[in-house]
């Protein structure tokens, strides 16, 4: 049986964070998660991951910055930022990101987004 | 249509190291090397910016950059900065990558928060090491006119000099097809005989494209570098066209002084372009640094003779004879000496007596009487660095 893949949730958001790790867990992935992006990185630096879901708005280290951040560590490593606010896909430095899904009550479109970047990966 | 009314952003990759331009690029990068006993190498790609009308430029240095950045401080601070006009240096911070950068296209990508910060609608990209005059204003009119992702610059050369230049092909709406950096084989203008389209590395990129291709190729295992990855792969998806240099207004001289020899000959070629007013005009100044220095003084027992050569400011020329050389300023030359096919950068003094022939000067060198140089070569051997016959003696060299 091949190992799970791993993912990681930065957000500063609990309760998003305990969503994101019951939805993945159930499509079969290991959940690490991460409530801000000083701890994201750390865990990144520590930790074999396969794709990073980030929030954009968070305090201390923001999004952006860990995106920056992630790139310098593994600047394959697939992100998909998960944000409230639509108007930072209009930010150049949220383009390195492989995705941007805004926030929403249904999941299924950050889901199929996930689903595809791991299938490729 | 002027580029000081458009929302656009230039950036000038001043971090080459030069490496085959050494010792004059012991202690700076080569944008920062001296030109002509008069300007430094990217005082030519600023002076077009100038007089182009861009007020916006960052220039990204690397390694070695101290003395680049003080000449920008001293030279090129003269914008508005009220006006949001400015030159300035942004030194490799390490933002993203804990290394230097990996390439051109890394060069930009690294900073791509000066780009956010200011959301141009057009960046243009500039080398600083080449010498060149160019209005980047036929350059826009002709990006903006074809609607193009991403313009470059191009120009005809023959092929046999072409393998060492990204050698490019084009269709007849000069859209460009085909793109190889240093091919073994490149490849032909269709009816120009043996003559091949080169890459100039001047880039006027529409930012939504250039971000979005910089982005990917950030995330992939390129070199990072535009004549290798990026405009190679962009000529699938995004227009990609090039502007022909030749048929601009300075079109008839660009040089890429990557080596001793093409510097010695760029720069004597450039005192054949002072003669005939070609590159540097009245209404095309080329800026550098001004010094309130006296003028330079020609006097002494015996006549100063001077052929086919400029003297900067500050200068003392003694009953010597100097020719087919450029002398920079505050100069010494004592009586008796002749100077010959050679490059003399500031406060060089040459004592009484002297020959010096086929000779690169870097500052301060101080020569004593009587000193021979390019009269023989296997003297010339032991005692200076030798590069293609010429005869280099480094800053601050003393016999």
């Amino acid at each position: 049986m091949s190992e799970k893949k791993m993912i990681l949730v930065i957000d500063d958001d609990k309760n998003i964070r305990e969503l994101l790790s019951l939805e993945f867990e159930d499509l079969g992935y290991s959940v690490r998660t991460a409530g801000s992006g000083f701890d994201g990185i750390q865990i990144l630096k520590d930790k074999a991951v396969d794709l990073v879901i980030l929030d954009i708005k968070m305090p201390g280290m923001d999004g952006i910055e860990a995106l920056e951040k992630i790139m310098s560590i593994h600047k394959e490593l697939p992100v998909v930022i998960h944000s409230a606010y639509s108007h930072y896909k209009e930010n150049y430095l949220t383009w390195s990101a492989m995705a941007y899904v805004v926030k929403s009550g249904n999941l299924e479109e950050l889901k199929n987004t996930v689903q595809n970047l791991l299938n490729k990966s | 249509m002027n580029l000081q009314h458009e929302n656009i952003l230039t950036f000038i990759l001043a971090g080459g190291k030069g490496n085959r331009l050494y010792p004059l690029t012991r202690h700076r990068s080569k944008p920062a090397v001296h030109f002509a006993a008069r300007f430094r190498i990217i005082d030519f790609v600023l002076s077009s910016c100038i007089n182009s009308g861009i007020r916006q430029v960052f220039v990204l240095t690397q390694t070695k950059s101290f003395s680049l950045e003080q000449h920008l401080r001293r030279s090129w601070n003269f914008l508005a900065a009220q006006l949001d006009e400015f030159i300035a240096a942004v030194p490799a911070q390490q933002r993203i990558s804990e290394k230097w950068y990996q390439g051109t296209a890394d060069a930009i990508f690294q900073n791509l928060h000066l780009i956010q910060d200011r959301h141009p609608e057009h960046i243009i990209i500039l080398s600083g090491d080449h010498i060149y005059s160019m209005d980047y204003n036929e350059l826009f009119r002709y990006h903006i006119e074809s609607e193009s992702d991403l313009t470059v610059s191009v120009m005809p050369i023959k092929k046999a000099d072409a393998s060492q230049f990204g050698v490019l092909t084009m269709d007849d709406d000069h859209r460009i097809t085909s793109f190889i950096e240093k091919p073994e084989d490149p490849a032909l203008i269709p009816g120009e005989g043996d003559e091949c389209f080169i890459n100039m590395g001047i880039y006027l990129f529409r930012t939504n494209s250039m971000v979005r291709i910089l982005a990917k190729d950030a995330r992939e295992a390129t070199s990072h570098d535009f004549g290798m990855n990026i405009i190679p792969g962009m000529l699938e998806k995004y227009k990609v066209s090039g502007f022909d240099f030749k048929k601009s207004r300075f079109g008839h001289y660009w040089r890429d002084v990557g080596t001793i020899r093409n510097y010695f000959d760029a720069n004597m070629e450039f005192l054949e372009q002072l003669g005939t007013n070609l590159i540097c005009t009245p209404d095309w100044p080329i800026g550098s640094i001004g010094l309130r220095l006296p003028p330079t003084y020609m006097g002494g027992i015996n006549k100063v003779t001077i052929e086919n050569s400029t003297v900067d400011i500050g200068s003392k020329l003694v009953s010597c004879k100097i020719k087919n050389s450029l002398i920079g300023r505050y100069v010494h030359v004592g009586e008796g000496s002749i100077i010959e096919n050679s490059i003399i950068m500031s406060r060089a003094s040459i004592g009484e007596n002297c020959i010096v022939r086929n000779a690169i000067f870097d500052d301060g060198v101080q020569i004593p009487s009587n000193t021979q140089i390019g009269v023989d070569a296997d003297a010339d051997k032991d005692r200076f660095f030798m590069s293609d016959g010429i005869a280099i003696l480094p800053k601050q060299f003393q016999l």
